[in-house]
């Protein structure tokens, strides 16, 4: 069997996860939840295992990789990467109802080839300049730190919903079953605090690699910039909390603004803008 | 690291620079800048502004530096700034910061019942017993001040407290780096040509330089072969150049040098970057009234005069044009005539006939060798950015998931036992603390009372 076709078979749990987290908000039953538990992690077990044989059939091409080489791996890896934050989140904060708001974003990621023109699945040709040992530890940080990001606006998405109605006292019964806007808040902060040290890594990590491969580690190159930006964006949302009339709404909407930050320098960059990471392009 | 408002202060520059609002300000106005320079276009040649945009637009975006944005004086300037907020705020802090990392071991009654956590107690039993007791509830877990006494202090994860001051001095020794990068270091290209060597590097410079800049090596770079392997689908999967150093005529180092694999020597680093054909052929100019020939040989791109007044340029070459094998574009100057562009086909010798001229060019011999393009660094800054990423990690790790956490245990003699006080504080992560706390209260044997008493931090 091919490894594309266990990515769309992960794909198909995914979505089966998504429904039953659904039915869960909708009869708020422990047995339905622990149920979309379950099948969450199956999908996440069925991504791992793609991502196997994805890799074999790279060592079959002769080209002893990780399959983090182009836009079709790396949009399967980041949402590896969001399935992976948020079930480690669940476990640890018993924060079920969160789950048919995240993994709509990793069906979205693995979806990815049937929306957007041009994502190609066939294996590629390495060319010499990512045949590079740091290759997977650039993007591998680079998208773990995406997939904390993408949690975190997540959370900040249900705190904006959320907060004004529980000061109203006006939540609906799913409204109920999220934590509290408080919980939300502080739940965004401690995702966007695995987040940056994962981005700062993987910029740094990449800043390694084009100094070894073109001799310098910063050229403003479109990616790297947009990279920044995002970190400039986090590091101001870590700065507005300390700062009490920053909390909780505006903390918020800069999250939001630091993940659609993220999106574009991770898609929009590719797609729009032209630049050394080309080969993360539709090729 | 929630501070007190203070009470309103007089302006002064220092409280504004040691402001979080003004961090806050130029992280924002330096990312806005940033995608500023993505998306308009960065270096072009003044003239492809002009074209794109409105003539007024275009002026601004000339003389507002958006066009080179991240070497502008007011990117540069914000910059400076936020150093200068980073030094400012760590100065200011740094007391605080030390006085946090000594921690409390000697706090009045009275402070330790407005700890966070608190608890106190009566247990049975002596003074010595009780000493023994909590001394054996905190030992591996926690780090006990060596002293006697009725008040033991037990310390963890100090060194968290100086996580957010690391992560801004790592920042410093980044710009540092980049400082002495741009100061003593140098960015270059060369393209050399198989079997030839070079002295000196070509410097990049702005986009609107008209020269060259050439720094000469203090050493010679010898190109042996290069080798350029293909995929079956034609991609290049590997390209090598075999390079000697050579000094006073000796070889000195020598390395097949690839993308990702470069060459370092005496602080000046070669990268594999690119390569082309680098054709060198002989034109055999004819003159048809008196059948002399003139022997040219030129390599592509080198332009020379030669016997009887003529001049010849070798301007553009191709492997297989349109299908009629190697084709050569060169320029022919006749003195006291115009210049001409001449097409030559090594296959067809007759070809440059049809001009009619006088003077009639085909190509004699010719070779087709390779260059190998080359980047060339020096950058002595480079350990110092490393070590600032570094640091920036390290700190983050210790600023964002360790704590300070703090335990003090007073005991004091009743006559029906001891009585027991014990604190706690931490200086993030209370969830975790507050079942760190029960666990060792649970240890001590404390009675079980009400959940314990959260008091403001």
């Amino acid at each position: 069997m091919n490894s594309v076709v266990v990515f769309n078979i992960a794909l198909g749990v995914f979505i089966l996860a998504e429904l039953v987290y659904l039915l869960y908000l909708a009869k708020r039953s422990q047995g339905i939840g622990r149920a979309a538990t379950t099948v969450a992690w199956l999908g996440f077990g069925v991504t791992t295992v793609a991502f196997v044989l994805r890799s074999f059939e790279f060592m079959l091409a002769k080209q002893m990789r990780l399959p983090l080489t182009n836009l079709y791996e790396s949009l399967l890896f980041f949402a590896w990467s969001i399935a992976l934050v948020y079930l480690l989140y669940e476990r640890k904060y018993k924060l079920r109802a969160l789950g048919a708001f995240v993994l709509p974003l990793a069906i979205l990621a693995l979806a990815a080839p049937y929306y957007i023109p041009g994502v190609t699945t066939t294996i590629p040709k390495l060319p010499p300049a990512l045949q590079s040992a740091w290759l997977e530890w650039h993007v591998m940080t680079c998208f773990l730190g995406y997939g904390a990001f993408g949690v975190g606006a997540v959370l900040s998405l249900l705190y904006l919903v959320k907060a004004p109605r529980e000061a109203k006292g006006t939540m609906g019964p799913v409204l109920r079953l999220l934590p509290s806007a408080d919980m939300l808040d502080e739940l965004c902060y401690r995702t966007i605090l695995v987040g940056v040290p994962l981005l700062t890594a993987g910029i740094v990590l990449g800043a390694v690699w084009a100094n070894q491969a073109w001799g310098t580690y910063w050229s403003w190159d479109p990616k790297e910039t947009w990279a920044l930006i995002v970190w400039l964006i986090y590091a101001a949302y870590l700065h507005a909390r300390i700062t009490r009339g920053w909390r909780g709404r505006k903390a918020a909407y800069l999250a939001l603004l630091g993940f659609v930050a993220t999106l574009f320098c991770y898609l929009g960059v590719n797609l729009l803008l032209s630049g050394l990471h080309s080969y993360g392009g539709r090729g | 690291m929630s501070r007190k408002t203070p009470k309103p202060e007089p302006f002064s520059v220092w409280r504004l620079f040691c402001s979080v609002k003004l961090t806050l300000f130029l992280l924002l106005v330096i990312a806005a800048g940033s995608v500023a320079g993505t998306l308009i276009q960065q270096n072009l040649p003044r003239e492809e502004y002009f074209r794109v945009w409105e003539n007024g637009t275009a002026n601004f975006f000339l003389r507002s530096g958006l066009t080179d944005v991240y070497h502008s004086w007011w990117f540069l300037g914000l910059m400076l700034l936020l150093a200068l907020n980073l030094i400012a705020c760590s100065v200011d802090r740094f007391p605080s910061i030390l006085a946090a990392y000594h921690g409390q071991p000697d706090p009045a009654p009275e402070t330790l019942k407005s700890q966070a956590f608190h608890r106190t107690f009566l247990l049975p039993g002596s003074l010595v017993e009780a000493r023994e007791k909590a001394r054996q509830a905190l030992r591996g877990v926690f780090r006990q001040e060596p002293r006697e006494g009725r008040l033991i202090y037990a310390t963890r994860g100090a060194f968290a407290r100086w996580g957010v001051l690391v992560v801004h001095s790592s920042l410093l020794v980044l710009f540092v780096g980049v400082m002495i990068g741009s100061i003593w270091g140098f960015k270059g290209f060369i393209n050399i040509v198989e079997g030839t060597s070079t002295r000196d590097v070509v410097l990049r410079g702005a986009a609107d330089d008209e020269h060259e800049h050439r720094r000469p090596l203090p050493f010679e770079l010898h190109v042996d072969s290069f080798k350029v392997s293909h995929y079956d689908t034609g991609q290049p999967s590997d390209f090598v150049s075999h390079v000697r150093v050579l000094e006073e005529g000796r070889t000195t180092r020598e390395k097949d040098l690839r993308v990702n694999d470069p060459l370092t020597y005496r602080g000046i680093t070669f990268y594999q970057s690119s390569y082309g054909p680098a054709p060198q052929a002989t034109f055999l100019v004819q003159n048809t009234q008196t059948g002399a020939v003139i022997q040219a040989s030129l390599s592509l791109g080198e332009a020379r005069p030669f016997d009887g007044g003529i001049a010849l340029a070798f301007d553009g070459f191709a492997e297989d044009h349109n299908r009629m094998g190697p084709a050569f574009q060169i320029r022919m100057q006749v003195s006291g005539q115009e210049p001409k562009e001449i097409l030559l086909f090594q296959r067809q010798p007759d070809f440059d006939r049809q001009r009619g001229d006088v003077w009639v060019v085909r190509v004699g011999q010719f070779q087709l060798k390779q260059y190998t393009g080359l980047q060339v660094a020096k950058d002595p800054g480079v350990p110092w950015v490393w070590a600032g990423s570094a640091l920036m990690i390290l700190g983050m790790l210790g600023a964002f998931f360790c704590s300070h956490r703090q335990v003090w245990i007073r005991l004091e003699e009743k006559k029906e036992g001891v009585a027991w006080t014990v604190a706690g504080a931490t200086s993030r992560n209370r969830l975790a603390f507050e079942k760190e706390f029960q666990k060792l209260l649970e240890q001590i044997g404390a009675p079980e009372a009400s959940k314990t008493r959260e008091g403001k931090a």
